[in-house]
């Protein structure tokens, strides 16, 4: 399929910080803008990720460098941010895409530690990128696609905390949209559904039984208007249109790219 | 060879604005195209500005609002490519008032032609979509019918009403492969809007300072987003009704900065 398809360069001549890359949805947002033309920092808190995808991509003739960052820790963003700047010559576009799942759950169980975590990772390492890339965005009229969540958009009976963090993100998108716009800065998210990731694939895992591990499959299946989960890729060609100048009239919108579960 | 190659796409009111820029967008993609609108000189230009190979265009004139429209739109389509992959719903009229200063003849119209009209073409071309099990519809909707606007009742109902046929469409037609999804554009700078910015102060400052890109958007903006919902781009994307009006709903009236 990646392939078959017409690669446009729709991209070229830009650059793509994106967190989160050494895997899932992130993996796929890098590895789709660079066959799109963008030289991109592959951002992640596990180096052997990071290095991973930066070498898929320059071995698929890319433009990639492997940058490590704990998005929730300030001085690595900054640090990040510089790499980026440096090595690549800027920064347009700023894919936060770096999240964790926490442990699933109400939100009154949350532990005070799990709920720091979560919040540190999703939110606050959305904002830190957001605040260290933005001078750069300004001045080349960059763009930000955070990614959010179909939770983010929908209450959640079992992920409570991730749920709360996700929303955060989607207004958090909003404001910023309407912080930007003078500027020329489009901030969006996008809200996916069930995605087949390594965090489903967790998602699923954490139920005790191999049974309830496949009754949940069946039943998250069951809820999805088209039948099936969603791929990363799928994920990266809508971050492909939030990030291009096809949606230069797009900004602070959320996405959801879900199969039609939030319809 | 475009992102649209060898679709047959259906596109309403083509012959202006938004849905001509939809139509030319398409057309450039490598669709094949049924160009329908009630206008038949401006339809004309149409076809004409998308020429090139013989057989890719076909041009009819027809008035959605019409009982027998949505017959003659599939029956033309399938006449000349043999199935529709591709519908957008464009064609609408404009011109509302507060609830008082409504009349029944009004609202009978605009929901008539806003919504009625797009249920039946939808209805007759799911048929076919149902047959080839797959499809993809487009419709247009707008920011009034997902927020309030001052002095648009008939309009933001009859838009409302096209948000709410878009999702019902989409859950029910996902099992056989058909997406259904909207756009809601804000300010987009055509002849009729061109014209309203002109001479009324109010939907000046309400729509235009007020969108925080700082700019009216182009019927090519919408193009962009109509060919992103009816790509394979979208593939995991149904149901959704896609805001493209500059962030003016975000922060609706507030000048940008507030």
């Amino acid at each position: 399929m990646d392939t078959a398809r017409v690669t446009t360069g729709t991209l070229a001549g830009k650059t793509a910080f994106v967190t989160g890359a050494g895997s899932g949805i992130g993996r796929a947002i890098a590895e789709c803008f660079a066959r799109e033309g963008a030289a991109v920092a592959a951002v992640d808190v596990n180096p052997p990720a990071a290095n991973d995808t930066s070498a898929a991509i320059t071995a698929a003739g890319g433009r990639a460098i492997a940058v490590v960052a704990d998005v929730s820790r300030a001085r690595d963003v900054e640090q990040a941010v510089h790499a980026c700047v440096e090595r690549l010559g800027g920064l347009d576009i700023l894919v936060n895409s770096a999240g964790i799942l926490g442990a699933p759950g109400r939100v009154v169980d949350s532990s005070e530690e799990d709920w720091d975590r979560l919040f540190a990772v999703n939110v606050k390492g959305s904002f830190l990128c957001a605040k260290y890339a933005m001078p750069e965005l300004t001045r080349r009229r960059g763009v930000v696609v955070n990614l959010a969540s179909t939770a983010g958009l929908q209450g959640s009976a079992v992920l409570g905390p991730y749920s709360a963090s996700k929303g955060a993100i989607v207004l958090m998108t909003r404001s910023m949209a309407l912080n930007h716009a003078p500027d020329g800065v489009r901030v969006n998210c996008i809200c996916p559904g069930a995605i087949e990731t390594p965090m489903l694939a967790a998602t699923i895992a954490s139920r005790p039984s191999p049974e309830e591990q496949a009754e949940l499959r069946r039943e998250s299946l069951r809820r999805q208007p088209l039948h099936r989960f969603g791929r990363p890729e799928e994920i990266a060609r809508a971050a492909l249109y939030l990030a291009s100048d096809e949606a230069s009239f797009v900004t602070g919108v959320a996405l959801p790219v879900d199969g039609g579960r939030v319809a | 060879m475009g992102r649209l190659a060898d679709r047959v796409a259906i596109v309403t009111g083509a012959a202006s604005g938004i849905g001509r820029g939809i139509a030319e967008r398409f057309g450039h993609e490598g669709a094949r195209l049924l160009a329908v609108d009630r206008k038949p000189d401006e339809l004309a230009t149409l076809a004409a500005s998308l020429g090139g190979e013989p057989g890719r265009v076909r041009a009819l004139v027809a008035d959605v609002g019409e009982d027998g429209a949505p017959e003659r739109i599939v029956t033309a389509c399938l006449e000349t490519f043999g199935r529709v992959d591709i519908l957008v719903n464009n064609a609408g009229i404009g011109g509302s008032h507060a609830i008082l200063e409504t009349s029944d003849e009004e609202w009978q119209r605009m929901l008539h032609v806003d919504l009625t009209s797009v249920f039946r073409l939808s209805k007759r071309v799911l048929l076919e979509m149902r047959r080839q099990s797959g499809g993809r519809i487009v419709n247009m909707a707008s920011v009034f019918g997902v927020t309030g606007y001052p002095g648009a009742t008939s309009y933001s109902a009859a838009k409302a009403g096209v948000v709410a046929l878009t999702r019902s469409m989409a859950i029910d037609y996902a099992p056989h492969g058909v997406r259904v999804n909207a756009i809601a554009p804000g300010l987009i700078l055509t002849d009729m809007t061109r014209e309203r910015l002109a001479t009324n102060r109010r939907y000046q400052r309400l729509m235009l300072e007020a969108t925080p890109l700082g700019r009216p958007g182009t019927p090519h903006d919408i193009a962009g987003a109509a060919l992103f919902l009816a790509s394979d781009d979208s593939d995991f994307v149904t149901g959704h009704v896609l805001t493209v009006d500059g962030g003016w709903s975000v922060g609706k009236f507030a000048p940008p900065g507030d």
